[in-house]
């Protein structure tokens, strides 16, 4: 199955997606229009080319930034800057209808890629995914995204992983 | 609205010579925590020397949270992430190659 992947519009009947999480559905179906207007994150549809209205998944990007615990005994030389910036996947779901179809991988390819596209003009150090819940969570450490020991929801790639991505 | 709830870095109040503990910096951690994440709850434990630990439970609305506090052994692992960048591993370098020859980006 080819894909279409690009930017929510109006073309796009969004009442009918359903990947079987609610509150994914529900955010599509009632909040995505408006929080793509007004910036608040932007949100990426997948199509079928032969039916271009019929969304089969979605992603949505915002700007994200990660800040340091110091430890009280004096900050490691590791830590990096604070603040660190990074761009987030907020949501990703891929309908039921079309679940084995490796949508999600592509789904999240093409965030990753536009992030990193992005990094190159406005820069931001890597992808940060928030995992709706361990499930969501494995999906992302499949592909290779690090979680974080101390809040497992959260997981990361660097940018510069994704650079090598071809 | 959509939230997760995240078992995070516990904080440690630790009784002064009175034995008398400060929620300061349960406080100043509550601060810390910018739009689209809040202390939901929290778990206490009491050791025996007086030592409390407060696990805060978050909650991060994925439409309004900007922030991340990343405790100091996850900032140190991203730290080393960064500087030595793992190389995609098999599933991600295959779904770029189904990305490329089959997605349509725009």
């Amino acid at each position: 199955m080819n894909l279409i992947i690009e930017a929510l519009a109006d073309s796009h009947d969004r009442q009918r997606f359903s990947c079987g999480v609610e509150a994914l559905d529900r955010w599509f179906h009632d909040q995505a229009g408006q929080s793509h207007r007004k910036r608040r994150t932007t949100v990426w549809v997948a199509t079928d080319p032969t039916t271009p209205a019929t969304p089969v998944g979605y992603y949505s990007l915002a700007p994200f930034h990660l800040t340091f615990e110091q430890a009280p005994e004096g900050m490691s030389k590791k830590l990096p800057k604070d603040p660190l910036y990074v761009a987030l996947i907020a949501r990703l779901a891929a309908a039921t209808a079309v679940r084995g179809q490796g949508v999600g991988g592509r789904l999240l390819i093409d965030a990753v890629k536009r992030a990193h596209r992005a990094s190159l003009q406005v820069p931001t150090h890597g992808v940060v995914v928030h995992a709706k819940d361990e499930p969501a969570a494995a999906f992302y450490r499949h592909y290779g995204f690090l979680p974080f020991a101390d809040d497992a929801l959260h997981l990361y790639l660097p940018m510069a992983t994704i650079a090598t991505l071809h | 609205m959509a939230t997760a709830s995240i078992l995070r870095t516990p904080v440690v109040l630790r009784p002064d010579t009175k034995g008398r503990v400060g929620l300061e910096s349960l406080l100043r951690r509550a601060r810390e925590y910018l739009g689209g994440v809040q202390i939901a709850g929290l778990a206490a434990e009491v050791a025996s020397d007086g030592t409390i630990t407060l696990r805060p439970r978050v909650e991060v609305d994925a439409e309004t949270a900007q922030v991340l506090r990343v405790s100091q052994r996850d900032a140190e692992a991203f730290a080393e992430a960064l500087s030595h960048p793992p190389k995609p591993n098999a599933a991600l370098r295959n779904a770029a190659k189904r990305w490329s020859k089959t997605v349509e980006s725009r």
